[in-house]
């Protein structure tokens, strides 16, 4: 149990499909906070992000799960956590 | 053989072990949370059977309106900011006047006083508090509130539990969308138990079969249960912090479509009786739910809330002017104007609980959640198979799967057993229930740590779940004496609906007794033979 929980945490795919897609799914529908159209109801912003954050999870998740090619999976993440962290600097700070 | 071929068959072999896993890892838990979900979707016909009731609708039955009065006279000034008004499970008014403040928790909260009213106007009860201490405290759906809280949030405190249903929504979505990439043979899989299987390959079958039908349906109800889980526990305080600078209240008054500062100057308001009628005329429909908020203001205005009806898959809310009693507008679920945002959350809850078409979707709801139930059944006891003839801590892996799937329901039963005797006995109902369920959970436990043999101990199951389902609305009916005649003449269709699904399901109890005791029987495969036969056998 200990070697196979041990391999598990060596492992790259467990933190690129586990942690590193949560957090950037997180990041992606804090962001869409910040650049969704709120539309005439005023509310868009609110609840298409809350709504989309089990579907951007899922699809990131079986992407990076099923990706060959890793490092093709951990660029796409990083460029997301890039943009949307910038997008979230400028709500916060612009 | 091309090049992809092993590409494609690595890709499905990471999917299987995908789909497995997130199975094994949550699967118990996935299966509390489907069960109980099953439950949830009656939990307003159970609510109703608890108590031996139907709704009268005395919202529009009564005089609301003059009962308003004599109660705001006789209610502090500070929570006449907005008053509630419901008919609860025992013909009663609810009517709680309220203003809105931090609760202990610290979570903005209902505060005021709560009167409950019978159909002859009198006030029966009055209490002060919160409003979730005293929804919390309401007996008259102490059953069914037990239920639904373990579904959604498995009666783990707030925010872990939702955290934790969310996740296993999410391994929910996991498990049904590996599955449904798997099927190279989708929609003869849907057909797929073949003859002549017994034991493990018939499982495997089942689970195949069961799982292709429920596919949509469990990837549907993992979405958007996800939805209600993340969404409450930290989704909303964090849209607050991103759009409204923190300002929680500022996000709500925009959700609830409400403007934030209104004129307090007094100004007389119209009959409630009025604007509630018309409304029910409107829709052809008696209302819920009804709110009036800044009552003998400039500001005054009566929210009226109807479940969908007449084909609409929604739920609707009409908005008046209580100043002049008018007619404003259908309101959108969220914002002020209609919307993407509005449309989506409209449909949500009915979709997840299978509230649109009456009681024809909530059996449809039904049987697809028994479906998924039986798809995480199968699919943890084909696991167990699997490992259990090779090692011997698997066998207590077969055993917990027993413990889980069988004792559930068992102990759901018992909390509608405690429930019925506490009511009878006068006590405490809303803590009686889920004591009963704790009880029921402890006995079953130890069962099934003392019961060495795995088929003895299914049986002691099968039979304790029989018992129970047919004790269940004779308790009833004991309780409140409405029999089915009179069940019938007053048109208390969900009383009798759930008296005869406990009654079909004490016949299926059986019925699996019986396959289970029959020698050589082909549901059970190797899981029903004693351990001490599987040894001898090896």
């Amino acid at each position: 149990m200990t070697t196979s929980t041990g391999l598990l945490f060596k492992n790259g795919r467990f933190w690129l499909s586990g942690p590193a897609t949560l957090l950037v799914s997180l990041l992606v529908m804090l962001a869409m906070a910040a650049w969704f159209p709120p539309g005439a109801g005023n509310v868009n912003n609110i609840v298409m992000p809350l709504v989309m954050f089990p579907l951007i999870w899922a699809a990131l998740f079986f992407y990076t799960y099923l990706a060959n090619d890793m490092r093709k999976a951990w660029g796409l993440l990083l460029a997301l956590f890039i943009v949307n962290s910038v997008v979230l600097a400028f709500q916060f700070l612009g | 053989m091309n090049q992809n071929t092993p590409t494609m068959r690595s890709k499905a072999k990471a999917l299987l072990s995908l789909h497995t896993w997130s199975g094994i890892i949550l699967g118990m838990l996935l299966y509390a949370v489907i069960f109980t979900g099953t439950v949830a979707v009656v939990s307003d016909e159970i609510g109703e059977w608890s108590n031996s009731n139907r709704h009268q609708n005395l919202v529009v039955t009564s005089n609301v309106n003059s009962t308003v009065n004599r109660l705001a006279a006789m209610t502090e000034q500070d929570y006449l900011d907005e008053i509630s008004l419901y008919e609860n499970h025992r013909q009663q008014l609810v009517y709680f006047f309220h203003t809105h403040k931090q609760n202990p928790s610290g979570e903005m909260d209902e505060y005021g006083t709560q009167y409950l009213v019978n159909s002859q106007g009198e006030v029966v009860s009055q209490q002060d508090g919160f409003g979730s201490e005293l929804y919390a405290q309401d007996d008259s759906n102490a059953l069914s509130r037990f239920l639904v809280a373990i579904h959604t949030e498995l009666h783990i405190p707030s925010p872990w539990g939702l955290i934790l249903t969310g996740i296993l929504g999410l391994a929910m979505l996991i498990a049904a969308v590996s599955g449904f990439m798997m099927h190279r043979h989708l929609f003869t899989d849907i057909f797929a138990i073949r003859k002549q299987r017994d034991g493990k390959p018939l499982k495997r079958d089942s689970h195949t079969v069961a799982g292709t039908w429920s596919i949509p349906f469990a990837i549907l109800l993992a979405f958007t249960g996800s939805f209600f889980s993340f969404a409450t526990a930290f989704g909303l305080p964090a849209m607050a912090v991103v759009a409204f600078g923190g300002d929680q209240e500022a996000m709500m008054y925009t959700l609830v479509g409400e403007q934030q500062n209104k004129s307090e100057a007094p100004l007389e308001s119209a009959n409630l009786n009025k604007m509630v009628t018309d409304a029910a005329e409107r829709q052809s429909s008696v209302p819920y739910f009804i709110t009036v908020s800044h009552r003998g203001t400039e500001s005054a205005s009566m929210s009226a809330f109807f479940m969908p009806h007449e084909g609409k898959v929604g739920f609707e809310q009409l908005v008046y002017d209580a100043t002049d009693g008018s007619f404003v507008e259908y309101k959108p679920q969220v914002g002020t104007v209609p919307s993407a945002g509005s449309v989506i959350m409209s449909l949500i809850y009915p979709i997840h609980f299978g509230t649109f078409a009456g009681l024809i979707s909530k059996i449809i709801w039904i049987s697809l959640g028994v479906a998924a139930c039986y798809v995480t059944i199968t699919g943890l006891q084909l696991y167990a198979f699997r490992n259990e003839k090779g090692e011997t801590p698997w066998r207590w892996f077969s055993r917990l799967c027993i413990w889980g799937f069988y004792g559930l329901p068992l102990c759901s039963l018992s909390c509608a057993i405690g429930f019925f005797v506490s009511g009878e006995m006068e006590l405490n109902q809303s803590a009686w229930t889920p004591l009963s369920f704790v009880i029921a959970a402890a006995v079953i436990s130890a069962m099934s740590l003392l019961i060495k043999n795995l088929t003895v101990l299914k049986q002691v199951l099968f039979v304790a779940n029989g018992v129970f389902c047919l004790t269940l609305p004779a308790l009833r009916f004991l309780s409140s004496g409405k029999g089915w005649l009179e069940a019938a003449k007053q048109d208390m269709i969900a009383m009798m609906f759930i008296d005869i699904a406990l009654l079909v399901c004490a016949g299926w109890c059986f019925y699996a007794l019986y396959t289970l005791l029959q020698p050589g029987n082909k549901l059970a495969g190797n899981q029903t033979q004693p351990i001490e036969q599987q040894e001898m056998a090896k």
